[in-house]
């Protein structure tokens, strides 16, 4: 029985391998169609991977080469008139002849930033602007001329004035409960109110000097901080009104505003406009004002080392292998590249790093193979009649019968392996910190996340069951992790080097499978070195 | 046609007339696997060429110089195993039933030598879907009892029984067939 069990086998074996086919037509049309969609989706996820690698870099570059101009055009014109030493020169020029009033309103809208950055001029044009540039100089001169005069004729209402602000400044810091003259307390409020500030101002030169000027007035305002000259012509009967920007070598304008005035009566409210003022930067008029809330932006490259730990949930079933029990610490290797925006005292960093984690594995588990032994019994005769053809009789013969048994046998085989499981990622950390200055220290707690993509098969070789020998598990292709870390860091003018101890966990597991659900911690330091890029 | 790394390489990169060579050279070790499971041509199509695009994209885990029908009878393997599984009901399939149970007959051994290829796989469809996918893989794919346990998750006494049926049956076939050869 056994013998033509073997046989049917062999038979069927040996005839299933005889056969041979050809190819129908629409077998290989069905064949193209997929290798059509399957070479699409190679597309797909070619174009996939290249937008993923060319964001981070795109973005970088952006930072890299994000030209500054755009952000001085950006930058609003800036009233200032804490400094009562400038205003007073700004209205010494208030008061000065027609001559530069005019010059000035010449000079028109056309400007040296106009000149430089609009469109190309055509002949005409660039006559003008020649024009305006000599017509420049004549005003620069002026104005030299004019600070000559404000410092060997200061009137007596000038001297009064700064005497008056070097009282209030003195009161401001050294006692603020001290009574404050009415004047100086008038000008305080002053101070606090930019706008205020520039019609009290207005309407002080007004008072004074509208009757010399009789039609024209200019309001000089340099602000210390800044190095800035903001100008303002108003000019009165004058039906055109342009802006006009004038650079200094000195010090540079910002903005020179001319603003006509249709009607005679509006020349008493003689205000200064200025266009799209931020509240916050004017009211920094009377602080110690940073020069700008600039963006730092950096680069860093860093390489270091991590040990990472199995954090490890086993399912209930009893014959899970205690796996943790025979598994220890992962060191390896991590490095990668950061971008950082320092706003303030805060930093916020994005970049792409390659790291391992895992861990290391001595197993020393078992195979029970099942081994079945199929064996013949006799069970018995079978008597049969047998028609002989030759003899043409009939005989009666027995045949013995005969059944199988399967006898199985366990075999208990004990496998030792040792191994290290290592997961390759490719993150993209995002991190979010605040900044702590201490001379050229700089301690940065931060917090954030990685996003981290598998690279390669991944697969760790696990003992998961008893007496079931060792499985291979492929990690997840994308977990998410967060990250906490410390870098602190010495600066050398535009350079820096830092250390950055860290801890990081999985928050979506790496090995997850009906026998275990697999994550690690790692705690880790990285060294590098970064420089700012502005 | 030997399975080079140049082959390789063009495959990978996706060169249509390369591929479908390989196609060819593939398909006859393909497809009979493919008949022995499934008696539709539009079932063997979708097997063969599931398999095939599997190869194609993992072509470069062939390691060129070892035997390469062997790796892709594993591929088509699986397919098949994973197409079965495919019908959430499979299971119900391998249910023992007394009804099915056949007489043992005894065929003598010559009889075999009579019997071409194309009568065996006729045979071979007749048997049930379960009992012909187990018989399969016992006997022609040359798994293990435990083997097939596994795969199909169903009790080793279940394999058995199967096996054992698709023997009676073809059995009685191989006489029947002889009967009708006879007459």
């Amino acid at each position: 029985m056994k013998e033509e069990k073997d046989h049917i086998d062999d038979f069927f074996k040996e005839r299933s391998e005889q056969s041979s086919f050809e190819v129908p037509d629409s077998f290989l049309d069905d064949i193209n169609s997929k290798l059509d969609v399957l070479d699409q989706k190679k597309k797909r996820r070619g174009g996939f991977f290249w937008l993923w690698t060319l964001i981070p870099i795109g973005l970088i570059m952006m930072y890299v080469l994000w030209p500054e101009d755009i952000e001085i055009n950006k930058t609003k014109p800036i009233v200032s008139l804490e400094n009562q030493e400038t205003n007073a020169e700004g209205a010494l020029m208030d008061s000065m002849d027609e001559q530069k009033s005019e010059s000035i309103l010449i000079s028109d809208s056309l400007t040296e930033e106009n000149i430089t950055q609009e469109k190309p001029l055509n002949d005409t044009e660039n006559r003008s602007a020649e024009k305006l540039k000599s017509l420049k100089n004549v005003l620069q001169d002026d104005v030299k001329k004019i600070d000559k005069l404000a410092d060997e004729n200061n009137p007596l209402w000038l001297k009064e004035e700064i005497k008056k602000q070097e009282v209030f400044n003195s009161s401001n810091s050294n006692n603020e409960s001290e009574i404050v003259p009415p004047e100086v307390e008038e000008m305080a409020i002053a101070d606090s109110n930019p706008e205020k500030n520039i019609e009290t101002r207005n309407s002080n030169i007004n008072a004074t000097e509208n009757a010399e000027i009789e039609g024209s007035e200019t309001d000089f305002a340099i602000d210390e901080n800044v190095n800035n000259v903001v100008v303002s012509v108003d000019s009165l009967g004058n039906s055109e009104s342009e802006d006009s920007i004038i650079n200094n070598e000195a010090f540079e304008i910002d903005s020179v505003q001319i603003d006509s005035l249709p009607t005679e009566t509006e020349d008493q409210d003689s205000t200064l406009n200025v266009e799209e003022v931020d509240p916050s930067e004017t009211m920094l008029a009377g602080g110690n004002r940073e020069k700008g809330d600039k963006i730092n932006h950096e680069i860093q490259l860093y390489g270091g080392v991590l040990n990472s730990s199995s954090n490890l949930i086993l399912s209930n079933d009893s014959s899970t292998f205690p796996m943790n029990t025979m598994e220890s610490n992962l060191w390896s290797a991590s490095f990668g590249v950061m971008y950082r925006a320092k706003i303030k005292q805060l930093d916020l960093g994005a970049g792409l790093s390659w790291m391992k984690t895992g861990e290391k594995a001595n197993y020393g588990t078992n195979t029970l193979e099942m081994a079945e032994v199929d064996s013949l019994i006799f069970i018995g005769w079978q008597t049969d009649s047998v028609f002989n053809q030759n003899t043409e009789t009939w005989s009666i013969d027995s045949i013995p019968l005969y059944d199988t048994t399967t006898v199985t046998t366990y075999t208990n085989d004990s496998i030792f392996y040792n191994t290290a499981n290592k997961y390759t990622w490719i993150s993209i950390p995002l991190r979010f910190g605040y900044r702590i200055d201490v001379n050229e220290f700089s301690f940065i707690p931060r917090v954030g996340i990685d996003l981290s993509f598998a690279t390669g098969s991944n697969t760790g070789t696990y003992a998961e069951i008893i007496n079931e020998g060792l499985t291979q598990n492929s990690s997840s292709r994308f977990i998410l992790s967060y990250a906490l870390q410390l870098e602190v860091r010495r600066s050398f003018d535009r350079w820096h080097v830092f250390v950055n101890p860290y801890f990081r966990t999985n928050v979506t597991p790496v090995i997850s499978s009906a026998i275990q659900i697999r994550r690690y911690n790692s705690w880790g330091i990285n060294a590098g070195i970064g420089f700012k890029l502005k | 046609m030997e399975v080079t790394e140049d082959i390789i390489r063009e495959v990978e990169k996706g060169n249509r007339k390369i591929t479908l060579d390989l196609y060819h050279y593939s398909f006859n070790v393909l497809m009979s696997s493919a008949v022995r499971y499934k008696n539709h041509k539009e079932d063997q199509m979708e097997i063969v060429n599931n398999a095939f695009v599997k190869i194609v994209k993992n072509i470069k885990t062939y390691r060129p110089g070892t035997a390469y029908f062997s790796w892709i009878k594993t591929i088509v393997k699986r397919e098949l195993i994973d197409d079965f599984r495919k019908n959430k009901k499979y299971k119900e399939l391998f249910k023992i039933r007394d009804s099915d149970s056949v007489q043992e007959s005894v065929v003598e051994p010559e009889v075999y030598e009579s019997m071409d290829s194309e009568s065996a796989l006729q045979m071979l469809n007749v048997l049930p879907p379960a009992t012909k996918l187990v018989f399969n893989l016992y006997a022609i794919e040359g798994y293990k009892s435990k083997e097939i346990v596994e795969e199909l998750n169903i009790s080793y006494e279940t394999v058995k029984w199967h096996i054992k049926q698709a023997r009676k049956k073809l059995k009685s076939l191989i006489i029947e067939n002889k009967i009708s050869l006879k007459q």
